[in-house]
């Protein structure tokens, strides 16, 4: 991306693959963070992990819910 | 391809194409995405314009209790046609006319993707139009049931639900259509040296918009295609009397309905995002969260559709889970809130006519995302569901949101259209009349609301004359403000001062380097673009 450069060729390993997710579910981060990420991550990369949060996300709703409403 | 190759590399493109059809076949034959921007505008506007005029026989009707002008039939009829008018005559076609302007000149691209379906999916939009604004002409008059269309009335109604049916699903196609091209462009038009993570954010807006568009648009066809089945083949999807379930309606409705209130704060969010950073002088802040953020939004937005069902009968376990959720996704929400402020913060500020809205925007935009907050509460909702105060958070996140972010847009590339700066005093004064109006008509609906008044009904009962008749005097003074805007427009096509090829001393990207008006073909040949940042 930025000149070519093998920058990007960087292995990113799933934990920072979540750590991009959920700072995107919040919307605000670190620029420096940003940068290292976007090295390392392809656009399929984050669509899938994004797709998994969400469904992580309603299940955790789920079981909170599970065991707020139980008796 | 190649045609365009050999002849433009000669001589200079101009309107003046010989080959190009005169007068009305221009624009039936169009396949330019300036002449199409062009019509989804003006059809956006006429569209406003008839659903405005219906809202201001519903909120005369609502100045006095007791029934003065019109027949409750007629009035469920209005209350109807002015919310699918609005809503898919009036917002969705005014951003798609944006997108169609803007998003070429934006990514260096010499049109849209699919020109000749481009011309189809505008054109499709008037017959939508007529069969919506005729239907309230024929025997039975036009759907009454609301935008909402549940049934069982919407299985009860005359011919006139019918066409709602037939115009919903054009106007459906017509997105589709819209999207797919919108989406391809970006995904493959974009000049070289432009990455999807530089590119403008109105174009990302609309990017995500798109899939949102491409996801929910079927689903609302489908609902409404078993609303007919159900009124004329004998189905019964929705009838409880065959085994079928008049909910069911309400889920997959809401599933559509819910990303759809995205689906036209998105393009808006885009919009705020190019007008601010160009009159606070400094790039947008947070450009990459805010693309994530956005596609969060868009993500989440998919989980939530039964906050608008909570007094429909589900568990509480449910309930629950949509209340949760819905207080959650206006997290990602208000962020972008705080990255619009924060662009302001320090910058050096002017406040032009698109500024100011953007800046209305702003401070409305956030009443309406509390007030959402608000009747994300279950236990609130109960009380509050079907009442003004719902009518209130929507006018709110609707019209202060998405209506007057379109209006930030048209005066920000009003100069690039037609090469003529609008009337500057004029503009503000456009703004606040409209903001002050707005707010006299639809704060005050939030009094009403709390205080029990309940929404689609043509008489009320006499403690709520006193707001009722402030709102329809804001309503009347709103309406009214549209027409000096329709003069300002009016008044910037046929002449003005000059405006220069980038009128706005902030603004950046490519679309500021091409000559004002801008050309009828541009960037035939990619940009080069020399910046490691496209959007600055
Ligand atoms: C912070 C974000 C938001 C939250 C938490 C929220 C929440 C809600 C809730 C709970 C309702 C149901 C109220 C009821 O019927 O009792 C509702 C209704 C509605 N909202 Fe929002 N909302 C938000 C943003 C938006 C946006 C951005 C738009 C559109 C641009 C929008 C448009 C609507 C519409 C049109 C309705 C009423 C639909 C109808 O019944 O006819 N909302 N909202
Ligand atoms: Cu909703």
């Amino acid at each position: 991306m930025n000149g070519g450069t093998v920058v990007g060729t960087r292995k990113a390993g799933p934990l920072q693959l979540l750590r991009t997710v959920l700072s995107g579910l919040f919307g605000v981060r670190h620029s420096r963070t940003h940068e290292e990420d976007a090295a390392g991550l392809r656009p399929i990369q984050i669509i899938v992990a994004g797709v998994i949060v969400v469904v992580a996300f309603v299940l955790a709703i789920v079981t909170f819910v599970h065991f707020v409403a139980a008796k | 391809m190649e045609a365009t190759h050999a002849h433009g590399a000669g001589h200079a493109h101009g309107d003046g194409h010989s080959h190009h059809p005169k007068g009305v076949m221009r624009w039936i034959t169009t396949t330019n995405h300036k002449d199409i921007g062009t019509m989804y505008l003006w059809f956006s506007f006429a569209m406003f314009m008839v659903g405005g005029a219906m809202a201001l026989i519903i909120r005369a009707e609502l100045f006095q209790p007791g029934l003065q002008y019109v027949e409750p039939e007629f009035f469920n009829q209005m209350i109807t046609l002015h919310g699918l008018i609005m809503v898919f005559g009036a917002i969705m076609p005014a951003f798609v006319g944006f997108a169609n302007w803007m998003i070429p000149m934006m990514i260096g691209a010499p049109d849209m993707a699919f020109a000749r379906m481009n011309n189809w999916s505008f054109w499709l939009l008037p017959p939508a139009g007529i069969l919506l604004t005729a239907s309230m002409f024929v025997p039975g008059g036009a759907a009454g049931t609301g935008w909402t269309l549940y049934p069982p009335l919407s299985i009860q109604m005359g011919i006139g639900m019918d066409m709602a049916i037939f115009a919903v699903h054009i106007l459906g196609m017509s997105s589709i259509m819209g999207s797919i091209n919108i989406v391809t462009t970006i995904l493959n038009l974009r000049a070289p040296g432009m990455p999807l993570m530089r590119m403008p954010m109105f174009c990302w807006t609309w990017l995500i918009t798109g899939y949102l568009l491409i996801a929910v648009m079927p689903v609302l066809a489908g609902a409404v295609t078993m609303i007919l089945t159900d009124r004329h083949f004998g189905t019964s999807f929705f009838s409880a009397a065959g085994g079928g379930d008049p909910v069911l309606f309400q889920h997959i409705f809401w599933f559509f309905g819910h990303p759809e209130v995205y689906i036209i704060a998105l393009p808006a969010f885009g919009v705020v995002s190019h007008v601010i950073p160009a009159f606070a002088r400094k790039p947008i802040f947070g450009y990459t969260s805010m693309v994530y953020a956005i596609a969060s939004i868009a993500l989440i937005s998919f989980i939530v559709w039964a906050h608008h069902m909570y007094v429909v009968g589900m568990p509480v376990a449910g309930q629950l889970y949509f209340m949760y959720a819905t207080i959650l996704i206006a997290v990602p929400t208000g962020v972008k809130v705080f990255n619009w402020v924060a662009t302001m913060w320090r910058g050096s500020m002017t406040f032009e006519t698109p500024m100011l809205f953007a800046l209305g925007f702003l401070f409305l935009f956030t009443i309406g995302g509390f007030t959402g907050l608000v009747l994300s509460n279950t236990a609130i909702d109960v009380q509050l569901q079907d009442t003004y105060y719902v009518v209130a958070h929507f006018h709110y996140v609707m019209v202060a949101g998405a209506l007057f972010s379109a209006f930030a847009a048209v005066y920000y590339w009003l100069p690039k259209w037609t090469g003529h700066m609008y009337d500057e005093t004029l503009g503000q004064w456009h703004f606040w009349l409209s903001i002050v109006s707005f707010n006299i008509a639809f704060f005050p609906q939030h009094f009403l609301g709390l205080a029990g008044m309940p929404r689609r009904i043509p008489d009320y009962a006499l403690q709520f004359v006193d707001f009722n008749q402030v709102s329809t005097i804001g309503a009347f003074g709103f309406g009214l403000s549209q027409l000096l805007f329709l003069y300002v427009v009016l008044k910037a096509i046929r002449g003005g001062e000059k405006a220069p090829a980038k009128p706005w001393e902030g603004a950046t990207g490519l679309e500021w380097t091409v000559p004002s008006p801008a050309p009828y073909h541009t960037f035939e040949e990619p940009p080069v673009l020399s910046g490691a940042k496209g959007h600055e």
